[in-house]
């Protein structure tokens, strides 16, 4: 197999099993039952994906849907950020170049990205990324209590830090950031758009 | 009794009769020929006639003894009953009615009514004229010039209700009341109660049906809320015991629904229900303020007294004087009761004993249907309750089936065109099969001659067996499948034709099922909508109020009655309305005095403007007061904490700091703004419907809100074009004229315009509003003149340069999302039938008529939207190949992946493709006919135009030596045919970047 087809078929079958678990609770019960842990009340599930060599994850229940990155159509009088929108089953749904919005350079332009549907009861916001991972159990127990990195007024990280709510390190040796939807979705830049 | 008493007690006897009269007079009009029905009325007027001479009106009598006269006349045959004789004998009825309602209060003017009555009744009967003037006069004497007039000076009784804005003293149809008794009911002694005024006639066909229809609806949610009450209060309550706070509390609610409900009654005009409401509301302020133990008696008053509403509300034409009587002594009584300290005293006599309360009658008599007492002047249409959710559900739906219909029409154009390619397969297979024909019997006939030459020598009958039997053979065989081709040429246009025929009925079809859609969205919008009309009465009378309370002068202007919104919308949006009102109203304006100073008119301007956006509804309300003291909203802010003190802000962003959770200017609650209602609950309203709100304001000359709510569903009628290869629409009533642009019309200085006819009109590039780069490239456009719409924006024409027209087409608007609530310059999107997104624009936005009002918007650069490297549209490629279903195969997996496909046979083709279009990639076979996979290689690499194009070659050659061969020639990519999906959608995307 080469390395394309190897990213790629996994994606899809990947997206396939993700987009089943958003729409049902299911997927976890049925992991639970060959997996060793069972369906443990303090575990959570993240999306983790890539932007460049940054590694992040997203609680699943904020995600509403996962995908390649759609046809987009871009509106006039946005900031870069603010790809368009897209037309996601029917619904109009903005796109997000989360790289943009966090101000990292762009390494260069992508055409194959995927794109992650986050929802709080406000809004839906799709932010594209470079590429998804993948879905991952984790025992809220080896979360530590406090954002090692980043925390509150001391954060002298660069500013999209403030979007972390927790920095995890991984066995591979990288560091997985846990995006904090909540905050990303309701911080004011991306609230710009109501009117004022 | 006094004589006012005496005259009020008559007046009433006098409203009794008109029902009587009114319905009379129409069923004769029906149906003349009904003596016993004309003696009844005679009976009545003669009535009127001789007891308005006794209790001292002598006009009224003479009013009354014209028509009586002609009454006798009709019944002994003199007098024919007209048309005419109906309409003067509906008039003076109507007179009675005035004498009704305005002897009391103004007085009538008697003589002029007289005069004009019995001149009409004169030419009835055809009485000479001449003899008119003795018979006036004579008729005038002892008749004042006015009769009646403040008679019945009502007792003022100040109202108390905390909301005034339910009440309304000038309003024209709703006169105001304060007590509901009529003047026979004996005089309560020491009642809270106070001098009767009769309650006028309700005419609901002076209503509007719409206005009605709302209070009918409202009414009826507010009598099941009151029901609702009423039986908590009724499980509670067993004996006589002192009142709880929770009852107390039930209590005022059920005071507030009763107040609603007659507040609403008098603003449209329905006295019966206001002024038993308001009899009710005194007995209830007694038991809310005054009454310290409840008893089942008093349930049982107020729960008949409830259901008398409803009958009321259900039959406004009743005034249920009888009942109102009954219940209001009962009031009286228990009132008294109390006050004697004697709580639960025995229940009044002519009422049914109490018994104890069982399961809620209330309830039932709320549905109840309208008592067939008084006139029917109008029959209530049924109604449907159903959840907005499912109405909703609906509109979605239909939407989801116009984007369906359009998908089918875009299928139904592709189908006319393959219909098309049919007819000239049909037509080459026919020349085909002429030119085999042709041909071979050219050839068989040269053979046969030449056989025949050749065989002439030798023996006829040597070896003419073989050689014919084969030829003859062969050439029956050809010529049968030739005949066999011409006959499939005729079976294919059979088929065409039989195809065209049902394309044909498929379209009728489409076109009639385009038009019912059309019809069900236009219901669909007409279920929900209603006009600002309907709160106009409301906002005008907030303002009258207030402004009266306040001591200023402000004009209110509405404009845009007629703009309808969804009717949840307009019940949500009313409070926002009216808070900010108040708020212009209470902050903004001026007290006369210091206007004047200012140097402005001592009547402030506060006007509403509701206009029609796109697919939303905007509501401005500026006011031409002192604007926003940024100075005050500075210190409170920091004072609230929303601001640090040393921070530096805009004003704008100052303004938009008004809308944050508890924030409020003035101190002290002021009582016509500060009602605890903040303007983050304004907001907070107005985006619950989606909607936003935005402040602008200039220190000394007003304050602007501008208030954005999208509709339901819209759809319009939209000119879709393109702009720099991106799509884009405009609804079709925004634009005037569609023009190709002739040089001669270019002006370039001062500025962009153009010339049409004898104006000038701006000339705008839509690429540059829309912060597009135009791409230069294809050379092809700018040869033909550009086009240009001319559109209408505000009341100025302006013309915009576009690339290239799509068409025109029925378009339902949506909303850029819930994220993206306002995007400046668009109104909207609209999603085609094969699923693209397509934005419609706002062009008094875009071309900046508004500039200026839009508050702060801190992260918002206005950069151009080409900022992202995704914006350029889906990848287009050129797939190069021999093999039809190779080109078939790839072209489907190109698409899947939402990319363009273009196919050529082979390079010669592939040559003329590109000079068309220019593809992101090519995918390249090798081996083809005309020109080769290498040849087209070379070709390419020496046009510089099309060099750095990448070429993904896709072959089954896959030895080193043809991949050497490919990529030395400039090929990019190389892949086997069969190829992986995956890969090959990989490499594309590779290449491509």
């Amino acid at each position: 197999m080469s390395p394309h087809s190897m990213t790629d078929q996994t994606i899809e079958e990947l997206i396939t099993v993700i987009n089943r678990g958003l729409t049902a609770e299911d997927t976890t019960r049925e992991e639970s039952k060959d997996g060793t842990a069972s369906a443990h009340p303090d575990e959570i599930q993240l999306i983790k994906f890539m932007m460049d060599d940054l590694l992040l994850a997203v609680p699943l229940p904020k995600a509403l849907e996962i995908g390649r990155q759609p046809v987009i159509t871009p509106l006039p009088n946005l900031p870069g950020w603010v790809l368009g929108v897209s037309n996601i089953r029917g619904e109009i749904i903005s796109m997000v170049d989360l790289k943009a919005f966090f101000e990292i350079p762009a390494a260069g332009p992508r055409r194959d990205r995927r794109f992650i549907v986050l929802h709080t009861p406000e809004m839906k916001v799709g932010i594209v990324v470079d590429r998804i991972l993948g879905i991952f159990s984790l025992d809220t127990a080896d979360l530590p209590d406090q954002d090692p990195l980043h925390t509150g007024r001391e954060n002298d990280g660069p500013a999209w830090t403030a979007y972390i709510s927790n920095t995890l390190p991984m066995a591979d040796g990288a560091v997985l950031n846990i995006l904090d939807a909540e905050k990303l979705l309701s911080s004011s830049r991306m609230n710009a758009f109501d009117s004022h | 009794m006094s004589m006012n008493e005496i005259i009020q007690g008559y007046v009433e006897e006098v409203r009794t009769y008109l029902p009587t009269l009114t319905e009379g007079l129409a069923s004769l009009g029906e149906n003349p020929d009904q003596p016993e029905l004309f003696e009844e009325m005679h009976r009545l007027v003669h009535t009127i006639k001789g007891a308005s001479m006794m209790v001292g009106i002598p006009g009224l009598s003479n009013i009354a003894l014209q028509m009586e006269a002609a009454l006798t006349d009709i019944l002994s045959g003199k007098l024919a009953f007209s048309n005419e004789t109906l309409q003067t004998m509906e008039f003076t009825v109507g007179r009675f009615r005035d004498y009704c309602s305005e002897l009391l209060d103004q007085g009538v003017a008697s003589r002029e009514k007289v005069r004009e009555t019995a001149l009409a009744y004169r030419r009835l009967r055809k009485l000479p004229i001449e003899e008119d003037e003795a018979a006036v006069t004579a008729l005038l004497e002892g008749v004042p010039e006015i009769e009646g007039g403040g008679i019945g000076e009502p007792a003022q009784e100040e109202e108390t209700d905390e909301d005034a804005d339910e009440d309304s003293g000038e309003e024209p149809n709703a006169p105001e009341f304060d007590t509901g008794t009529d003047a026979e009911a004996p005089p309560p002694s020491a009642s809270a109660q106070t001098e009767a005024e009769p309650i006028p006639e309700v005419r609901l066909s002076d209503i509007h049906p719409e206005l009605l229809d709302s209070f009918f609806e409202e009414a009826k949610e507010h009598m099941e809320d009151l029901d609702r009450s009423l039986q908590t209060l009724e499980s509670q309550v067993t004996g006589p015991a002192p009142m709880t706070a929770d009852q107390k509390e039930i209590v005022r609610q059920i005071r507030r629904y009763v107040h609603t409900v007659k507040g609403s009654a008098a603003v449209i005009g329905l006295p019966t229900v206001s002024a038993w409401g308001h009899t009710m509301e005194d007995f209830l302020d007694w038991l809310y303020e005054g009454a310290s133990t409840i008893d089942p008696d008093i349930l049982e008053v107020l729960t008949e007294s409830g259901d008398l509403l409803a009958a009321i509300i259900a039959n406004p034409v009743d005034p249920q004087t009888p009942k109102t009587r009954l219940l209001q002594n009962r009031f009286t009584t228990l009132i008294g009761g109390a006050g004697a300290a004697a709580p639960a005293s025995e229940p009044p006599s002519d009422a049914p004993p109490s018994a104890p309360p069982t399961a809620a009658p209330a309830a039932e008599s709320v549905c109840r249907e309208p008592e067939d007492t008084g006139i029917d002047l109008f029959s209530k249409q049924q109604t449907l309750r159903v959840g907005s959710d499912r109405v909703d559900e609906l509109v979605n739906l239909l939407g989801e089936l116009m984007i369906a219909a359009s998908g089918f029409e875009q299928q139904m154009n592709r189908l006319t065109r393959e219909i098309a390619e049919l007819e000239t397969a049909r037509k080459r297979i026919r020349e085909l099969a002429r030119d085999l024909e042709v041909g071979f019997e050219v050839k068989a006939l040269g053979r046969l001659s030449q056989t025949t030459a050749a065989t002439a020598a030798p023996s006829p009958l040597g070896d003419f067996d073989d050689f014919d039997d084969l030829e003859l053979d062969r050439y029956s065989e050809l010529s049968r499948i030739i005949r066999h081709l011409n006959e499939s040429a005729i079976e294919v246009g059979a088929g065409y034709n039989r195809l065209t025929h049902l394309h044909g009925e498929f379209d009728g079809h489409l076109n009639r099922q385009r038009v019912v859609l059309s019809e069900l969205q236009d219901k669909m919008m007409q279920i929900r909508m209603l006009p600002m009309s309907t709160l106009t009465n409301k906002l005008r009378r907030t303002i009258r109020e207030v402004s009266k309370m306040l001591g200023k002068q402000i004009r209110l202007s509405i404009i845009g009655e007629e703009i309808e919104l969804d009717r949840l919308v307009w019940d949500k949006i009313t409070d926002p309305l009216m808070h900010l009102l108040r708020n212009a109203a209470d902050h903004g304006i001026e007290l006369p005095r210091d206007r004047e100073q200012a140097g402005k008119p001592a009547t402030a301007t506060l006007e509403i403007s509701a206009n029609r956006e796109g697919n939303q509804v905007v509501i401005r309300i500026s006011d031409d007061g002192a604007g926003l003291d940024y100075p005050v909203i500075r210190r409170k802010a920091i004072k609230a904490g929303l601001l640090n003190a040393d921070e530096e802000i805009t004003q704008e962003a100052l303004a938009a700091l008004i809308f944050k959770p508890g924030f409020s200017t003035r101190d002290a609650i002021s009582e016509v703004s500060g009602r605890g209602v903040g303007m983050d609950v304004v907001r907070e309203n107005i985006q619950a419907l989606k909607g936003a709100v935005r402040v602008a304001s200039w220190p000394g000359k007003g304050t602007r809100f501008t208030i954005r709510i999208p509709l339901t569903l819209a759809a319009v009628r939209a000119l879709l074009f393109t702009v720099g290869n991106r799509h884009f629409a405009l609804s079709l009533n925004e634009i005037r004229e569609i023009i190709r642009v002739e040089p001669g019309q270019w002006i370039h200085r001062p500025r962009p315009a153009l010339r049409i006819g004898e104006s000038l009109i701006p000339l705008y590039s839509l690429a540059a509003l829309l912060g597009l780069k135009t791409e230069e490239k294809t050379g092809s456009e700018s040869d033909s003149p550009p086009i240009v719409l001319v559109a209408a924006v505000g009341d100025r024409r302006k013309a915009l340069k576009i690339d290239s027209l799509v068409g025109q087409q029925e378009i339902v608007i949506k909303s850029t999302g819930s994220h993206l609530r306002y995007v400046r310059g668009i109104s909207g999107v609209t999603i085609l039938g094969d699923g693209s997104v397509v934005p419609i624009l706002n062009l008094p936005e875009l071309i900046g008529e508004q500039a200026g009002l839009s508050a702060a918007r801190p992260d918002t650069r206005f950069e151009p939207a080409e900022a992202a490297p995704q914006s350029k549209g889906p990848l287009s490629v050129l797939v190069v190949d021999d093999s039809v279903s190779i080109r078939q195969v790839v072209s489907r997996l190109i698409e899947a992946q939402g990319w363009k496909a273009r196919t050529a046979n082979d390079g010669i083709d592939a040559l003329e493709k590109l000079g068309q279009a220019r593809p992101d990639v090519i995918v390249l076979d090798i081996e083809m006919p005309r020109m080769n996979g290498y040849e087209f290689l070379s070709a390419l690499n020496s046009t510089s135009e099309y060099r750095d194009i990448p070429v993904v070659m896709l072959t089954s050659r896959t030895a080193g030596k043809h991949r050497e061969r490919a990529l030395s020639l400039g090929a990019k990519g190389f892949a086997a045919k069969p190829f992986n999906n995956e890969e090959f959608v990989d490499l594309i995307l590779k290449l491509t970047g």
